[in-house]
């Protein structure tokens, strides 16, 4: 909403600076978004009056032209409009002008001297195309500066609207709102006497064009007044072509563009059918099933039954407080005019234009709410200000809404507010806005004014009372709560989970939960997960179901941009069809170590995977995680493995399939890991202390030649299952392949620690444990001890 | 006497002590001296064979000798093993300024860091953590925030569609509803998340992060959610005295509304392009929960009364960082993230 502060005062005086205004705006809740002059810098431009036109001697589509601009001075200027007429006043800028870009002197147009420049709007800065020279009004004062003339210093405010101040969608509004905040004398307009009293929801006008409002639409339409007029306006003047101008609309015809200039002043729109092309008389009614509008903005929109529309016997000619039809609409040619004033519900016009693709300035208000008693006074404010003249006219009545009575306690205003405000100054702010008070038992019953939709409940006006107040000026103190315990939350384990990657050099990244499907399908084939009605692209358009993709995504772009070493991990949620599940994924691609002078480079592999992932692990010591084989469709079928705990899958890790590797045009292969956090995110056990041996620990190496079939983890998973009490820990120091094992053997080299609680182990009892292992073991694979 | 030949004066012995520049040669001078069969040693037991007077006084004076011969080895052994160790430790320095074994740090992403820096205040100060979902149907992400279906303040959102007719969140409000689903008041909450709008350009992407506060309490005012806020902002920007603004706004969930502005941590307050001029910052949203909402969590609001707010936390991370790009947060390049090690 563009609020030119020359009409701003014509609803209020007002001695404040407009800075000051603007600041009061803001802090009454409607924002100031911008404060700009009307128009761009410009001088020594004044109003000309053309007396003389002749042809240019040697170039067709130039034009000589005399100008008037003062008492006895004259210029020659030479100009090529096609709408520059003899007696037409125009700006004209005189030798030494600067327009914004351009400066004028005296010069010579092929042989012709030209002293000066009739302007256009848009050479002035003023509007961004324009069609030929700016023509003023015929009495405007020739010789004047142009700026002065046209208030062009004047300053427009752009204020942002919230969507429950529909009343502050108007001049009037807002100089309403700032009298109320005491920045002056609100001025309201004077309307001219009601000629007649509303008729019922079926009426004539004039002689027996029927008008009704259908039975069941009156509740839409609380009222709807219909002028007859004649003598159309020619031309809107330059005061309120400005005005229309600074609001940014576009003019468009004189009759449509005082419609717009009431609608700003107001917040009332209206409509204008030409009366001739209406068939039969109309009615306000509910839209039929299939019926179409030939809408003025040159689309056909199909309506539904829950459009209120106004018809004539041909059908639709309005989609109500949205946008007119095309058929009915007003021309050059419209003798007569069918003025609509009316009061369509909210309800009956939210949603409706967005359904169709529209957005209109009448839709913008009457979502909002227009005020209901507003609408023949503005037509008859309109009418008398372009002097048309009045054939005939009538108000239908529908049902108008009624205005609550709204209990306000004063106990409750400090309740909310956290501060007493003087009682006496209550009445006074809030009938300022408009409302009614009747005091009872110390409180007050308020009725609101039909203009203010967003005051229906108590808190509503406690509101008023604060912002009114300025939020500025009410107190602030930090709050006072009773102390007690939160519910544990994984909020620190997942810190833990976290800090743990980035001390092992990886970076967290965060991408879009959204994906292509193709690239998903290429990572979870079968899988369905949401897919968005209406995605920004087809890149982003299905619910990811792993975050692999979004990782290597992100490592290709790093990789792009002469990365050679990436860590990565995202924590965020995957989808499935029901389910939204918080899952941590990373990737880690490049050498082992950073580029350094001490060690030699080597490339990741598995194990260094498999190192970071445990250590996540490790968190919970005291949980018992297996490694599988697993097949997955985005890994290396050989060197992928699922997670298992407690026989439930929470993770898979391994190298990216080299089908994909392909597609993400990597030259080595990225490692991959995926965690199901949820299923791991639960508290951990305290730890419970075990008394420390005094004893010595022993050592014993075992060297076993193993079939290439068995993993060296079943092994292990073994030898735990055989319950020794002494063997505190089994490590792998070594795996070697080559000829000093049987083929299709590997050697694994095993170390044991013994330890007892309450002895020195002998030799002989650390001997006897290892051969019980070992035959514990040899009874279920086919391991041999190598000598 | 086959032994006396060798006797020498000790200042002959302390010449010979003070030319050896081995351990082993001061070991042979040792032994030459004063081993089992050293002059000395047998000096001493050639004694035994002196009548008593001169057996004294030629005592006496060998004991003297082998005292300081004894003296001046052990100072010269300390000597030169302190001259060893020097050029033990000498040969053994490194260069110090070659670079450590750098096993690298990596680091949350910046809108973590203010997500656990946010989450972290206020769970200081007893608001419990609470999420929700990020594919919401309709009823929580809207309609019980008083969001009516057609309301013009559902064009507030560009929201995305699911097609079976859920969304994706518009915003974190929606943990309220659930929370309050849950829990009675007196209460105090924080849910951080996604959420998403259907707008791409320089200024917005179509997911960001927001957090949620709400505080449902007997005495809880609004005077009591600026001081919360005002207090928050403040240790967030680490200025004390930043100033804190609230401006009249409005929220469908929210009765009195307000925006809340902070001087311009740019420009402290000057005017530069970030705050447009106008010296200050939109940051957060908030107000007392509208009565609409308190009802359909049926809480009895003559008893309880509270407060809701909510904030971009992208936002204040670009402020915070002094971030000039909002979608460098979703690139995620490597030499952004490394600076907010």
């Amino acid at each position: 909403m563009r609020v030119p502060l020359e009409w701003l005062q014509e609803f209020l005086e007002t001695d404040w600076s407009v800075a000051r205004l603007a600041d009061t705006l803001s802090m009454s809740g409607l924002e100031v978004e911008a404060v700009e002059p009307a128009a761009p810098d410009f001088s020594g431009v004044v109003v000309g009056e053309v007396r003389r036109v002749w042809g240019h001697p040697a170039a067709d589509k130039l034009r000589v032209a005399e100008v008037v601009i003062g008492a006895d001075a004259t210029r020659q200027i030479v100009c090529g409009a096609a709408n520059l007429r003899v007696g037409q006043k125009v700006a004209a800028a005189l030798a030494g002008a600067r327009l914004p870009g351009m400066e004028i002197s005296n010069a010579e147009l092929r042989g012709v001297a030209s002293q000066g420049m009739l302007c256009s709007a848009k050479e002035l800065g003023m509007e961004d195309g324009s069609a030929g020279i700016l023509e003023l009004d015929a009495d405007s004062p020739v010789g004047t500066d142009l700026r002065a003339y046209l208030k062009l210093d004047d300053p427009v405010l752009t204020l942002g609207i919230t969507p429950n101040r529909g009343d502050a969608l108007s001049i009037l509004g807002v100089a309403r709102d700032l009298a109320a905040r005491g920045a002056g004398r609100f001025l309201p307009p004077v309307f001219p006497q009601a000629p007649w009293s509303p008729a019922g929801a079926d009426a004539s006008l004039g002689n027996g064009f029927p008008l009704r409002i259908a039975a069941d639409a009156q509740e839409a339409c609380g009222t709807y007044s219909a002028l007859l007029l004649t003598h159309l306006p020619e031309r809107l003047p330059d005061l309120w072509r400005e005005r229309l101008r600074r609001t940014e609309q576009k003019c468009i015809s004189p009759l449509v563009d005082y419609l717009n200039v009431w609608m700003f002043a107001l917040g009332q729109p209206m409509h204008a059918f030409d009366a001739d092309t209406l068939q039969g008389g109309i009615e306000v009614r509910w839209a039929r099933a299939g019926e179409v509008l030939d809408a003025l903005d040159g689309r056909d929109l199909p309506l539904a039954p829950d459009m209120l529309v106004i018809a004539d016997q041909q059908g639709p000619v309005a989609l109500a407080g949205i946008i007119g039809g095309r058929r009915t609409a007003v021309s050059a040619q419209t003798q007569r005019v069918l003025l609509e004033a009316a009061y369509f519900s909210a309800a009956a016009v939210q949603g409706r234009a967005r359904r169709l693709g529209l957005h209109t300035e009448a839709a913008q208000r009457y979502e909002r709410g227009v005020d209901f008693r507003l609408a023949l006074p503005a037509a008859l404010a309109l009418q008398a200000s372009c002097a048309m003249r009045r054939e005939a006219g009538v108000t239908l009545s529908g049902s108008l809404p009624d205005l609550p009575q709204i209990l306000l306690r004063r106990q409750r205003i400090a309740r909310i507010l956290g501060y007493e405000l003087a009682a006496d100054t209550i009445p006074a702010r809030l009938q300022a806005l408009g409302c009614h008070l009747q005091e009872q038992d110390g409180d007050w019953r308020v009725s609101p004014p039909s203009h203010r939709y967003d005051l229906r409940i108590e808190a509503d006006l406690i509101e008023e009372l604060g912002r009114l107040s300025g939020y500025e000026n009410l107190p602030s103190r930090r709050p006072q709560a009773v102390l007690r315990p939160l519910a544990t939350t994984m909020a620190r384990l997942r810190q833990d989970l976290l800090k743990a990657l980035i001390a092992r050099d990886y970076h967290e990244i965060i991408t879009y939960s959204f994906v292509a499907e193709e690239l998903q399908a290429l990572f979870s084939p079968g899988v369905l997960t949401p897919r968005l009605q209406n995605p920004i692209s087809a890149d982003l358009a299905v619910m990811r179901a792993s975050l692999w993709p979004g990782l290597l995504q992100t490592l290709r772009f790093n990789a792009n941009r002469q990365q050679e070493r990436l860590r990565f991990f995202e924590f965020g949620r995957v989808f499935a069809d029901q389910k939204q599940q918080m899952q941590l994924a990373g990737v880690l691609w490049g050498p082992r170590l950073r580029e350094s002078w001490v060690d030699a480079p080597r490339d990741s592999d598995f194990y260094d995977l498999k190192g970071d992932v445990e250590a996540l692990l490790s968190l919970w010591p005291e949980r018992e995680f297996r490694f599988a084989r697993v097949e997955d469709p985005a890994l290396h079928p050989g060197q992928s493995a699922q997670i298992l705990w407690q026989d439930r899958c929470v993770g898979r890790l391994g190298a990216l399939h080299p089908r994909l590797l392909e597609h993400f045009g990597l030259g080595s292969a990225p490692w991959l890991f995926s965690l199901d956090v949820e299923l791991l995110l639960t508290p951990k056990s305290v730890p419970l202390f075990r008394p420390l041996s005094p004893f010595p620990l022993v050592q014993r190496d075992l060297a076993l030649a193993v079939p290439e079939a068995l993993e060296a983890g079943r092994i292990l998973e073994i030898l735990a299952a055989a319950g020794s009490q002494l063997v505190q820990e089994i490590r792998i120091f070594d795996r070697y392949r080559g000829d000093k094992v049987p083929t299709g053997h590997y050697g694994l080299g095993l170390r044991l620690l013994f330890q007892a609680q309450t002895s020195t182990l002998l030799e002989a009892q650390v001997q006897e444990e290892v051969e019980r292992l070992l035959q514990f073991l040899q009874a279920q694979v086919p391991v041999a001890l190598r000598v | 006497m086959e032994n006396a030949a060798p006797l020498a004066s000790v200042a002959e012995v302390a010449e010979a002590i003070s030319q050896i520049r081995q351990l082993a040669e001061l070991d042979q001078l040792r032994v030459q001296w004063l081993g089992k069969k050293g002059y000395l040693t047998q000096a001493l037991q050639a004694l035994a064979g002196l009548a008593p007077e001169q057996r004294r006084a030629r005592g006496a004076e060998l004991n003297q000798q082998k005292e300081a011969i004894q003296r001046l080895l052990d100072q010269r052994r300390q000597q030169l093993e302190e001259e060893l160790l020097a050029s033990r430790l000498a040969n053994e320095a490194i260069d110090v300024t070659l670079p450590g074994r750098d096993p690298g740090r990596g680091a949350l992403h910046p809108v973590r860091q203010t997500l656990d820096w946010i989450e972290g205040y206020f769970s200081a100060l007893g608001f419990e953590i609470a999420d929700g979902p990020e594919l919401e149907d309709d009823f929580h992400n809207f309609t019980a925030l008083n969001i009516p279906a057609d309301h013009p303040a559902r064009a507030m959102h560009d929201t995305f569609y699911l097609e079976d007719g859920r969304v994706l969140r518009t915003h974190t409000s929606p943990v309220q509803i659930r929370y309050l689903e849950q829990h009675q008041p007196p209460l105090r909450m924080i849910a951080t998340g996604r959420v998403y709008r259907r707008d791409s350009d320089l200024t917005h992407t179509p997911m960001f992060h927001q957090v949620e506060g709400l505080y449902l309490d007997e005495s809880a005012t609004f005077a009591d959610l600026r001081g919360l806020l005002a207090d928050f902002l403040q240790q967030f920007f680490a200025r004390s005295d930043l100033p804190v603004r609230f401006r009249p706004s409005y929220f469908p969930f929210t009765e009195p509304s307000a925006e809340v502005d902070v001087g311009c941590v740019i420009c402290n307050g000057k005017g530069c392009r970030v705050c447009k001029d106008t010296g200050w910052l939109e940051v957060l949203g908030c107000g007392m929960v509208h009565p609409a909402v308190l009802d359909m969590a049926r809480v009895d609001q003559e008893r309880f009364t509270g407060f809701a707010f909510g904030l971009g936390v992208e936002r204040l991370t670009m402020l915070r960082h002094g971030i000039t790009d909002l979608r460098l947060f979703f690139e995620n390049d490597l030499r952004f993230l490394r600076q907010f090690a």
